[in-house]
């Protein structure tokens, strides 16, 4: 430990004796640094509540601390935080002193002067504004400003011209907040258009408007929509009448839709659709063809929510005769205003490739009402191909038992990609109770893709189920009487969902003389299947079968399974991996029993990779196993030890001495 | 034919549950309002200054960036380490040395040219430029917790309802599909009448005594600090620690409460409110310049006697995330990668479209981006942003007064105690202004 960290501690543990015997002399000496005494203080005043005469005699404490030359700034700034809360009149004097020292002082006071109520801190303010320079000056406008000082009106109207910029500044945005009808009448002798007073005046303007003297700011307000003033204010000048229920807005605003500025365009929009009436809203359809796209595109994603025939009638024909962003924003505010009458509209759109019919089939999707939902139904049956595809991924984002029936309707239609999206549909919401409809188009289709969309619902719908078994039964049902493909496909289905009647019929089919139907169940089961139930199946297979590309795919598929048994004890697995190796005939099955065997840190296993090394062509996946083994190793975050023994000896020389490779000779050595 | 069903039965049921099971597995990925893709004429593009580019401003920025329809064309920090980091990072991307830099923000927001302000400072410097920038006619991506103070939170609000503008709070788990889900749920009546909402946030920490020193000379701490009170440099004030400090930061409490508690809000439709009653405690670490509450519980009660609970996560046994408790006792809990509910069916159901269908986002970024060509509302606009943080404000004032306060979220004054409303706002050092 350091000096400096000595005299800190030093200085932290004589601070706790000092703050816990008298927190008021603990905060004259505070350095930012060990907060015990202020919170000795803030105890006080918490513990206080309410009560005036014990918050009086904090405050006394408090006013003491401040007056005391020897305290510290950070002592005395604390102090200044205290009284922000809680200090009163009496507080002020010993601030207003603090105000006219320097800047950081200033600073602190007025963090206190600020919320003291009463005339005392406005008066010690003001006065100050006269005394004070720079950003002493700054901050003491700005406080008059925060309390609303209509005395402090003449003082600060005195500055507005003030050559330092930030004093000018100060007293300017002060009187647009104080918003008296003096502060006005100063901001309008500015009569410039820099943004600052226009800003000010604009403030000011709405104060008094709120403050019931629209007669004297509505028509400065309405003047500061005028070309020639910053954009931002006329824009927000226009958005203060509207909201002030000004009768010029209507007027106004439509005039502003067609200025050259997209500011102003979208400006004026943004208030005709959040303040329309209706003649309005008739003026603006008139004018349709010569708005701006900005301005159509901002009209159109507010009229979204009103349901109102005129914006729906204009809406549905942008949505038609539009591009690009406009057409956009006009399918999102037809399908919201207009109701069934968009439905053939939209869907003739989705039916379409691009932007448009990607946002035209999330506006169907979200379409509220009993209305639309009928129409989109109906349409998904008598619409052309192209609607009835794109209305299928539409009925999925729709539940409800009509869309589930209208997707059962639609994948047993002919059509390829309406079915294929219907059971694209049904894949994402369907439920066992579809699951025969869907098993009886994967017999009969034959299509391809229309097969495999029926599988993978199929799939999902028994997966979501509740009671599997029943569900999957109906597959079973199904599968003698289908056709060879339809049959394969089911197989699939039968090894994704699992359970003992599966495993039973995939079994039957692994031994059956059709060929692709057997290897179709042997791939099932090798390659899908995923708990250890198929392992005795497979095994059985990998010996015993007549042709060896299913003896292969057998053997593999069970050393997968021995692999990802997270509830299978290292010997066990070493002994079925011992099992698998006596039948394997290729490198490649050794190589991933091997991987096996990585995972097994037992001797036995260290065993068998030894006895691998007499085969040339695993020697050096097996020399690696063995490596592996004989070190302690890290693998997701959990130790594994190092295989102690003689095996691990005896291996390790059979590497020294047949390795050709001088650095696995080296590693075998070093473990010795 | 099963080499061709690549869905294996792990892995759907994975995604499934991640996802919430079949609710929200969408056949139709929400899209950009105004399209995708193509990167439109450089006079078509949104211009995207950057205030504030450490850590959370540079990822908002990359964000942008990997938009097609922006072009971020200047940043700006008070460490030039920062800057200079955010500067390369944007000339790389364009391939070119055009974005300009600049440590004033005023100097900034100043250049006319701007659509678009990212603003991701320390919450003491939200305020400012974020009103500053509004008031100049720029949109605004800003961060959370939106305000440093109630006041400053409410001024945000106005400014941008003034000024028309469109503001996007960086609350993005409302552009999450399992919190959406979540909150339809909620919404939809599904756990019943909600009478409890527990809302688990992080614990803070504290810090011994620091080595006081000079500012590095890349930082111009004197800025950094800005409206705040006055106070030496030391190396554990500034980046990122702020947040442990009540002068700049609020703690884990504000740091958290514009996400879980924003989340609360937006399962219960208050995202123009608040409570009207609020009370806890907390405890404030006493060494070291870290004074922010470590461990934290109050109690927020809003019309018709709903409680919301918000402590540091495990405090009263309350977890990470937000739960919403039904009078039955069916709830719905959501937190960053986990979904539940009791009973846990409710996560199998789906929201029809003539249910209450809460905004389904193309992406936090991409929404704001459509919107400030729309002008609609983003699903965080300052005002909702203010309410969620509120809820912090308010229980950090119960919290420091160790009182119950009452509230009007009506007229957001507190009342019958004056101290507590002199705590809505906080001064400023000269020259800032509100």
């Amino acid at each position: 430990m350091g000096l400096a960290s000595v005299f800190a501690l030093l200085g932290v543990l004589g601070a706790l004796a000092y703050g816990q015997e008298d927190p008021y002399r603990g905060i004259r000496g505070y350095d930012f640094q060990n907060r015990q005494t202020v919170d000795a203080i803030h105890a006080r005043i918490r513990n206080a509540g309410k009560d005036a005469a014990k918050l009086a005699a904090i405050e006394t404490q408090l006013i003491a601390v401040l007056k005391d030359p020897a305290a510290t700034f950070a002592g005395k700034q604390e102090v200044c935080k205290f009284l922000w809360s809680m200090g009163t009149a009496r507080s002020v004097p010993a601030l207003e002193a603090m105000l006219l020292a320097d800047q950081r002082q200033a600073d602190a006071a007025r963090y206190a002067l600020e919320h003291i109520p009463g005339p005392e801190a406005s008066a010690a303010l003001r006065r100050a504004l006269t005394k004070t320079q720079g950003l002493s000056r700054v901050g003491v406008a700005n406080s008059l400003g925060v309390r609303r000082d209509a005395l402090a009106v003449p003082l600060l109207s005195r500055l507005v011209a003030n050559e330092d910029r930030e004093t000018r500044t100060a007293a300017i945005r002060a009187l647009g907040r104080i918003g008296t009808v003096e502060a006005f009448q100063t901001l309008r002798r500015l009569r410039g258009r820099d943004i600052t007073a226009a800003q000010a005046l604009l403030k000011c303007s709405m104060a008094l408007v709120k403050a019931g003297k629209s007669s004297i700011a509505m028509p400065t307000i309405a003047t500061l929509t005028a070309a020639g003033y910053p954009k931002v204010i006329r824009v927000a000048a226009l958005r203060a009448l509207a909201s002030f229920g000004s009768s010029a807005v209507g007027a106004l605003a439509t005039k502003m839709l067609t200025d050259p500025d997209p500011y102003i365009q979208r400006g004026a929009a943004m208030v005709c659709v959040q303040f329309a009436t209706a003649p309005s809203t008739k003026k603006i359809a008139q004018l349709w063809s010569k708005l701006p796209a900005n301005a159509k595109v901002v009209l159109l994603s507010g009229w979204a929510d009103r349901k109102e025939p005129l914006k729906a009638r204009v809406a549905l024909a942008a949505a038609q005769n539009e591009s690009g962003a406009v057409q956009i924003a006009a399918i999102r505010a037809a399908a919201r205003c207009a109701g069934a009458t968009a439905v053939p509209v939209l869907a003739a759109i989705a039916a379409k490739n691009g932007d448009a019919s990607a946002v035209a089939r999330e506006a169907l999707a979200a379409m509220p009402g009993q209305a639309a939902a009928a129409a989109i139904v109906r349409l998904s049956a008598a619409g052309t191909v192209g609607e009835r595809a794109a209305l299928m991924a539409v009925l999925a984002e729709r539940p409800g038992k009509a869309s589930l029936e209208a997707l059962v309707a639609g994948a047993r239609t002919a059509d390829e990609a309406v079915a294929a999206a219907a059971l694209r549909g049904l894949q994402a919401v369907g439920s066992a109770e579809q699951v025969p409809a869907m098993t009886s188009v994967l017999s009969a289709t034959s299509h391809d893709s229309v097969r495999e969309a029926a599988a993978r619902a199929i799939v999902a719908c028994i997966q979501r189920s509740p009671d599997r078994s029943a569900a999957t039964a109906q597959i079973i049902r199904e599968l003698e009487s289908s056709a060879r493909s339809a049959r394969i496909a089911m197989l699939g289905v039968l090894a994704e969902v699992g359970g003992p009647a599966s495993l039973e019929e995939l079994r039957k089919a692994a031994m059956s003389s059709d060929a692709e139907i057997k290897r179709a169940a042997i791939q099932g089961l090798a390659e899908t299947w995923s708990d250890a139930s198929a392992r005795p199946i497979l095994l059985d297979i990998a010996r015993t079968d007549s042709q060896r590309t299913s003896r292969v795919l057998a053997l593999r598929g069970y050393l997968r399974l021995v692999a990802q048994d997270a509830g299978m004890s290292p010997d066990d697995k070493v002994a079925a991996v011992e099992a698998a190796l006596k039948i394997a005939e290729r490198p490649e099955e050794k190589r991933q029993a091997l991987g096996v065997l990585r995972d097994c840190r037992t001797e036995r296993s260290v065993v068998l990779a030894t006895q691998l090394l007499e085969d040339k062509q695993v020697f050096a996946e097996a020399a690696e196993t063995i490596l592996d083994l004989a070190v302690p190793q890290n693998r997701n975050n959990r130790d594994l030890p190092a295989v102690q023994g003689s095996a691990v000896a005896t291996a390790l020389d059979k590497i020294i001495a047949l390795a050709d490779s001088d650095a696995l000779k080296d590693r075998a050595r070093k473990l010795k | 034919m099963h080499q061709r069903l690549r869905m294996s039965r792990r892995q759907f049921l994975g995604d499934s549950i991640r996802l919430g099971l079949g609710a929200s597995v969408f056949t139709i990925v929400p899209s950009s309002a105004l399209g995708r893709g193509r990167r439109p004429a450089p006079s078509n593009r949104i211009t995207i200054g950057c205030i504030g580019v450490g850590g959370m401003g540079t990822g908002n920025m990359q964000a942008f960036l990997g938009q097609p329809d922006t072009q971020v064309i200047a940043v700006c920090d008070v460490d030039r380490n920062h800057l200079q980091n955010a500067r390369d990072i944007v000339n790389r991307h364009y391939g070119n040395r055009d974005c300009a830099t600049y440590t004033d923000f005023r100097e900034l927001l100043a250049r006319g040219d701007l659509d678009v302000l990212s603003l991701a400072t320390p919450d003491h410097w939200h305020a400012i430029p974020a009103v500053m920038a509004m008031d100049a006619g720029l949109d605004v991506y800003g961060e959370k917790p939106i305000s440093h103070c109630l006041a400053e939170g409410r001024a945000m609000a106005d400014a941008q309802k003034r000024n028309g503008r469109i503001w996007q709070t960086g609350s993005w788990q409302r552009s999450v599909s399992e919190f959406r889900f979540a909150c339809e749920l909620v919404r939809n009546g599904r756990i019943g009448k909600i009478v409890r909402i527990e809302v688990g946030l992080p614990t803070g920490r504290g810090i011994g005594p620091v080595q006081f020193k000079d500012p590095p000379p890349e930082l111009d701490y004197e800025f950094w600090l800005g409206p705040s009170r006055w106070a030496p440099y030391c190396d554990q004030r500034t980046h990122w620690n702020w947040r442990w400090q009540l002068d700049y930061g609020g703690g884990q409490l504000m740091d958290w409460i514009g996400h879980h508690g924003d989340i609360a809000h937006w399962g219960m439709g208050w995202d123009n409110t608040g409570p009207v009653e609020i009370e806890g405690s907390g405890e404030y670490p006493s060494t070291g310049i870290w004074d922010a509450a470590t461990t934290y519980h109050f109690v927020a009660r809003y019309r018709g006697g709903v409680e919301m609970h918000v402590a540091n996560a495990g405090n009263r046994r309350i977890r990470s995330g937000t739960r919403w408790i039904g009078e039955d006792g069916r709830w719905v809990w959501v937190d960053r990668g986990g979904l539940e509910a009791s009973p846990p069916s409710l996560l199998r159901e789906r929201i029809g479209p003539d249910e209450i269908q809460l905004f389904r986002s193309p992406g936090h970024h991409r929404e704001f981006l459509d919107c400030v060509k729309t002008r609609r509302q983003t699903t965080t606009p300052a005002e909702t942003a203010h309410r969620s943080a509120s809820i912090g404000h308010l229980g950090q004032i119960a919290m420091l007064l160790g009182r119950k306060i009452r509230w009007n979220p009506d007229t957001e004054q507190i009342l019958n105690d004056p101290s507590a409303t002199r705590m809505l706002s906080t001064p400023m050092r000269a020259p800032w202004r509100l």
